[in-house]
């Protein structure tokens, strides 16, 4: 079996806080690991405040975790490459950010944008550039290819300025892009285009799509598997259709009742409880907003259980309900 | 940039500073050649303006223009070297700390924050008395005593370029730092680096003028400073001969002046808010009382919009953001409004407290609230109305609440402000209500920064019930926050109106949210109303097409969801019907 | 308290960097400044008391770092040397009386001038496109374009020579006896309006232009929204919303212009004869004092410092975020 496209293994990342002098950090990530397939779309999901941003740095290779092990089809790179990533990482990692009125250069043309991509990871040069530039416009649908590039950012939409950064990810011909909440900041009516222009690039190119979201309908619509994180731990992982329609962690079915959707979603009180302590430090995070939480919850990190086929929880509930302790997985 | 340089030129500002400091260049640069010799003793010493000597003499019987003149070659070329020395130390050392970051960046704004405490002059006193005296000596003195502002600045600036996502997309597009430095950011700072070399030569002339003066520069040279160092030396003021030191000070001035010009000039290119706002439109014809809009008015509304139109002042000219809007809401009653941005659900929401910036104008219609049309209230009247009838409840309580002020003290300044309650009692109320939002009264006591911002948005909602409105609107009060809280908000919020009997008006983007939220719903899109049911019948049968585009563009969580319209051709009808609004300045992206 | 005691370190850090920056500039300095500077006690003081002030200065033959050592224990001994134009006084007898003179003049022109142009800044901006904003910014604007001591000789030439209004020269008259007596202290206020009006005019401009355009920014902001739609009182929107959060930047940056006034104040106390550290300076520079000169240098930065850590403290007091840091 070869090995996934990329995989990230026991990834943690602390902030310093405090000010000058002080040691004091703040943990965002704890032991995240999972494996991304090539023409698989893996959402991300969690709050804000969850780590999820934090991660999507980390794989794009723009902050580096404190310990942990980021695979390339199988190739460790943060051994090989330190801190910094070598253009082969970037030619084969992409990113598209959040918020593309942010993520453009106002002083730069579309073209300029994606022909430096281009030219330096040496996918195109000379005249052919600019028809590269064309195709690669024309390729997320926005026609005319030869005026739109001459634009600037400033004098697109915001579901245009999304493209143009999504023909940028494309223009070095990746194997993998991470997208940190790339509809969060567009209008309503352009997003749904922007997220069915992401689905066919796995379908047309086996590209594989890190899709981090808060947003659970879009992860549904979207996603082949999901992956929650909660104060920087996953707490659930599994096939879309499993984590979403059968959830397991008491924290997954929280988000899930808050999602606004039906008549009814305000009638339905909300599986939680008002925290009023702290998150333990060795315990499960979400054990003080959990209305099941015990005194192991406190007590103990959960370990992973398998409910179903690649459907993972790590929870203290799920252990009581006969999944034997070997079952569990180490990852 | 050419674009950037006419709109410069068409300024009033940038226009007259630009012809002064321009005719100020062309005297230095020819005008040595066309007077009498500065430094020769040409007549009686203190002779007051005459036609042989147009600016007099001075105390020794110099002619005082030809050393104004020839005064102003050396004082504007060392106020230009300076002032582009210090631009380009101060940009280096800012824009290396800002990029890089941690120890560097501790490291080199300690060293700037320590020279921007110590005093400048005598810092370049010491300085100059040490180094051998000439042009070069000041040059040297004053950017040795200037860099550290700019610097300052220009770490500011780097910083907040840096953490914008272009940068890390040219990072993860594999971009070199020298590329990202000289490509990326700089560009960005064209606008700085030119009024920071403006501000910077401003400094340079003044501290040189005044190091002069002190005698610390040349005295054997013509400067401007130096006129005033011998203007100063030869009694001047004791002989009454004004004409000695009065025209070397109005140059300075009008340099300076023009300087000072230039760099407003280019602060308001970049920052328009500084700019006199445009003068709202006028009303167009304002109707009778009596209009058959107001009879078409529900019977028993609580509110009744009538045609309501509102116009932004642009520099294309007016430009209609609520067109021809007509709404009912009655008692209790949560009606929300839905658009997308530019839609002018937010102008529409502040109208009906007459918020309007004061760029926009309510040109057309009538805002008919519980008997009160609001468009006709005086001031006075206004300031009443306003929070008592209907409060508000903003999108960002974080950037809403005033951070200086203990919630108590804003409680207590609203209450005050309707009706003259104590403090005590006030803050009595305050504790109430925060304890009806699920908030610990003892919070009455803490400063907004203290809260999270699903608590801040509580205590926005908390003050826009202290004073028992009988219609909150509610603009995007939880675009900012988590679903979850979302959610414990909402419900919080339908159960005090169940309590108190309020009607909303719930403005946001989250069609779904609103759909689950309201009783009815209307469908805002460029300005227009473009369908208004009970959000049952909304639901399932949407009859104008924006509507349905936008029912469609929220993926559901259930299985229902199917592919219905192609998503790409509904968007390209969108943005058919859309007329170009981004140019607006109300309209928030 | 923790922010009190890094604001208090880093000024300690600033002072300690700029007394090294005393004991550098001569030493790198081109030439040999250091024998010009005590060739001109030749022949005036023996050559025994010539080396003890070189010793006393650090000038001598031992290594860098003991003449730096020398240098600071004679420093934080309160001996600054001898001046060579008040010979034989102590440099720190010479500032110490100048130096009250300084503080006082500049301190009362730089509150003064603080306060009304942050208030006309405040106006300017809530009635945007007014007189005030329109005529009375720009002019103020073109005062500030003036060097501070021209605008004194100006100022002096005008109502002291030609219309006799107020005294020419010094801080008070000779012929009235110092002490805490009414006399006194209206003769010295009477000394004291021209060369502070001249200051309070040049840096009038610019304390309302920069106070204007935070005010401006702040009045775009929700905060003010909600304190209009609250339904306040104008007054009470302008003063407690508005001017009070625009507040805070402008008083950070007053703490950083203070060393550029009262460099500019120096230069008007010198037009006046006024007897502060400005005048002192100058005497300093003709007569190529050095021991005076680096004094000055070092206790006029002392008292920006000071200053400074005062301004600090003040944005503590206005800001409850710095508070919940400190």
């Amino acid at each position: 079996m070869s090995p996934p496209l990329l995989e990230a293994s026991r990834l943690n990342r602390s902030f310093p806080v405090g000010g000058f002098l002080s040691h004091a950090r703040r943990k965002v990530l704890t032991d995240v690991s999972f494996s991304l397939e090539r023409g698989e779309i893996l959402a991300l999901v969690g709050e804000s405040g969850s780590g999820k941003s934090t991660l999507a740095r980390l794989l794009a290779r723009l902050d580096t975790p404190d310990s942990g092990d980021i695979l390339l089809s199988g190739e460790n790179v943060l051994a090989r490459e330190g801190r910094s990533a070598s253009l082969a990482y970037r030619g084969r990692v992409q990113m598209v950010f959040q918020d593309p009125f942010a993520s453009l250069n106002p002083v730069h043309t579309v073209a300029y944008h994606l022909e430096r991509s281009l030219v330096r990871h040496g996918r195109a040069r000379g005249v052919e550039l600019t028809r590269k530039v064309h195709a690669l416009l024309e390729s997320v649908g926005l026609t005319p290819a030869e005026q739109l590039a001459k634009r600037y950012p400033h004098e697109l939409s915001g579901g245009q300025r999304q493209r143009v950064a999504v023909a940028r990810a494309l223009a070095v011909e990746p194997d993998v892009i991470i997208a940190d909440e790339p509809t969060s900041m567009l209008d309503v009516s352009t997003r749904r285009g922007v997220l069915q222009l992401l689905k066919g690039l796995t379908r047309e190119r086996g590209i594989g799509i890190l899709f981090i979201t808060h947003d659970l309908a879009s992860a549904r619509h979207l996603a082949d598997r999901v992956l929650v994180l909660y104060a920087g731990s996953v707490v659930e992982t599994g096939r879309t259709s499993d984590v979403l329609q059968a959830p397991r962690h008491p924290y997954t079915r929280l988000l899930l009742s808050a999602v606004p959707d039906g008549a009814d979603f305000l009638r339905t009180p909300l599986p939680a409880r008002v925290a009023t302590a702290p998150p333990p430090p060795l315990g499960c995070a979400f054990a003080p907003r959990c209305p099941h939480a015990d005194v192991r919850c406190h007590e103990a990190l959960p370990p992973f259980h398998l409910p179903a086929a690649e459907h993972h929880v790590r929870c203290h509930l799920e252990s009581s309900k006969g999944v034997p302790d070997d079952a569990a997985v180490s990852s | 940039m050419r674009e950037t340089l006419r709109r410069l030129l068409r300024q009033r500002k940038a226009a007259v500073g630009g012809t002064l400091l321009l005719g100020f260049l062309l005297v230095a640069l020819v005008g040595p050649w066309f007077v009498m010799d500065p430094t020769e003793l040409m007549g009686q010493p203190h002779q007051p303006p005459s036609s042989a000597h147009w600016f007099g003499t001075t105390g020794q019987g110099q002619d005082v223009l030809a050393q104004t003149v020839v005064g102003a070659r050396e004082t504007l070329a060392i106020g230009f070297a300076v002032g582009a020395l210090v631009t380009l130390v101060g940009a280096l050392v800012g824009i290396t700390a800002g990029y890089l970051g941690r120890r560097v960046d501790d490291a080199l704004t300690l060293t700037t924050n320590i020279f921007l405490v110590i005093p400048g002059l005598p810092l370049a006193i010491v300085l100059g008395a040490y180094l051998p005296s000439g042009p070069f000596r000041m040059v040297v003195v004053l950017t040795f005593a200037g860099w550290a502002w700019n610097a300052r600045v220009f770490r500011a600036e780097a910083l907040a370029l840096r953490g914008r996502d272009f940068v890390a997309a040219a990072v993860v597009a594999g971009e070199s730092h020298a590329r990202i430095i000289t490509r990326e950011l700089l560009p960005n700072m064209a606008s700085l680096v030119a009024s920071s070399f403006i501000g910077n030569t401003l400094y340079a002339v003044g501290a040189q003028v005044g190091l002069e003066f002190l005698g610390l520069g040349d005295v054997g040279a013509v400067t401007w400073g130096t006129n005033l160092y011998w203007a100063g030396n030869d009694a001047a003021l004791l002989t009454r001969s004004w004409w000695i030191f009065v025209p070397t000070g109005i140059c300075i001035a009008l340099v300076g002046f023009s300087l000072t010009l230039l760099s407003s000039a280019i602060d308001e290119l970049t920052n328009p808010s500084l700019r006199a706002p445009p003068k709202a439109p006028k009303a167009a014809v304002m109707r009778a009382v009596a209009t058959p809009a107001q009879e078409a008015a529900a019977p028993g509304a609580l509110l009744s919009v009538r045609d309501l139109c509102i116009e932004y002042m642009t520099q294309a000219g007016p430009s209609r953001v609520v067109d021809q809007v007509s709404l009912d809401i009655a008692p209790g009653e949560v009606f929300g409004l839905a658009g997308e941005s530019g839609s002018g659900k937010s102008t529409l929401g502040y109208a009906l407290l007459r918020l309007l910036p004061s760029s926009a104008a309510i040109t057309q219609g009538s805002i008919v609230f519980d008997g009160t049309d609001v468009t006709a209230l005086s001031p006075e009247a206004l300031r009443a109305f306003r929070w008592s009838r209907v409060s508000m409840v903003f999108q960002s309580a974080m950037s809403a609440l005033n951070p200086v002020l203990t919630l108590g003290e804003q409680f207590h300044d609203t209450l005050a402000a309707h009706g003259g309650a104590s403090r005590a009692s006030s803050y009595a109320r305050g504790r109430e209500l925060l304890a009806m939002v699920g908030l610990k009264p003892e919070l009455v006591n803490a400063w907004p920064h203290q809260l999270s911002g699903g608590m801040r948005q509580r205590v926005g909602i908390a003050l826009a019930l202290a004073l028992e409105p009988r219609l909150v609107v509610m603009d995007e009060p939880t675009t900012a926050l988590d679903v979850v809280v979302q959610k414990e908000l909402l419900q919080r919020v339908l159960e005090l109106k169940e309590r108190l009997g309020f009607a909303v008006l719930f403005i946001t983007h989250d069609l779904p949210l609103l759909l689950a939220l309201s009783d009815r719903v209307g469908i805002l899109q460029a300005g227009k109303l473009v369908e208004v049911d009970t959000a049952q019948r909304l639901r399932t049968d949407a009859r104008h097409p924006y509507t349905r585009l936008l029912l469609s563009s929220f993926p559901h969580l259930g299985a229902t969801d199917t592919q219905a319209p192609t998503p790409d051709v509904l968007e390209q009808a969108a943005s058919a019907l859309k007329p170009p609004l981004a140019a607006l300045p109300g309209g928030r992206r | 308290m923790r922010y009190v005691l890094r604001r208090l370190g880093f000024y300690l850090l600033a002072a300690w960097a700029s007394l090294t920056m005393n004991f550098v500039i001569p030493r790198l300095a081109p030439g040999d400044p250091a024998t010009a500077m005590f060739a001109r006690f030749e022949g005036r003081i023996s050559p025994e008391a010539l080396v003890a002030l070189k010793t006393a200065f650090g000038f001598t033959d031992a290594p860098w770092h003991v003449q730096y050592f020398t240098y600071l224990k004679h420093l934080l001994t309160g001996d600054f040397g001898l001046s060579y134009a008040y010979y034989p006084s102590p440099v720190t007898e010479v500032i110490g009386t100048g130096l009250l003179w300084t503080l006082g003049l500049a301190g009362c022109a730089v509150i003064i001038s603080f306060a009304v142009g942050t208030m006309l800044g405040v106006l300017a901006a809530w009635n945007r496109g007014g007189w005030l904003d329109s005529a009375l910014a720009p002019a103020l604007a073109f005062l500030g374009a003036f060097p501070y001591f021209w605008l004194a000789m100006l100022a002096l030439y005008l109502f002291g020579f030609g219309l006799g209004w107020f005294p020419l020269r010094h801080a008070y008259s000779h012929d009235v006896e110092p002490g805490a007596t009414l006399t006194f202290i209206a003769d010295v206020g009477r000394h004291a309006v021209l060369p502070a009006a001249s200051i309070v005019v040049a840096t009038l401009g610019g304390w309302m232009l920069s106070m204007r355009n935070t005010m401006v920014a702040v009045l775009g902001t929700d905060t003010l929204r909600l304190a209009h739609a609250k339904g306040l009182p104008p007054r009470q929107v302008m003063l407690r919303y508005a001017a009070r959060n625009a507040l805070l930047p402008n008083v950070t940056g007053f703490g950083m212009a203070l060393g550029f006034v009262l460099s500019g104040s120096l230069l008007t106390e010198i037009v006046f004869s006024y007897p502060g550290t400005g005048y002192l300076l100058i005497l300093a520079v003709r007569n190529q004092d050095y021991p005076l000169m680096q004094g000055l240098f070092l206790v006029i930065t002392l008292a920006v410092l000071a200053a400074n850590f005062a301004v600090d403290l003040l944005c503590l007091w206005l800001d409850p975020r710095t508070r919940a840091h400190a």
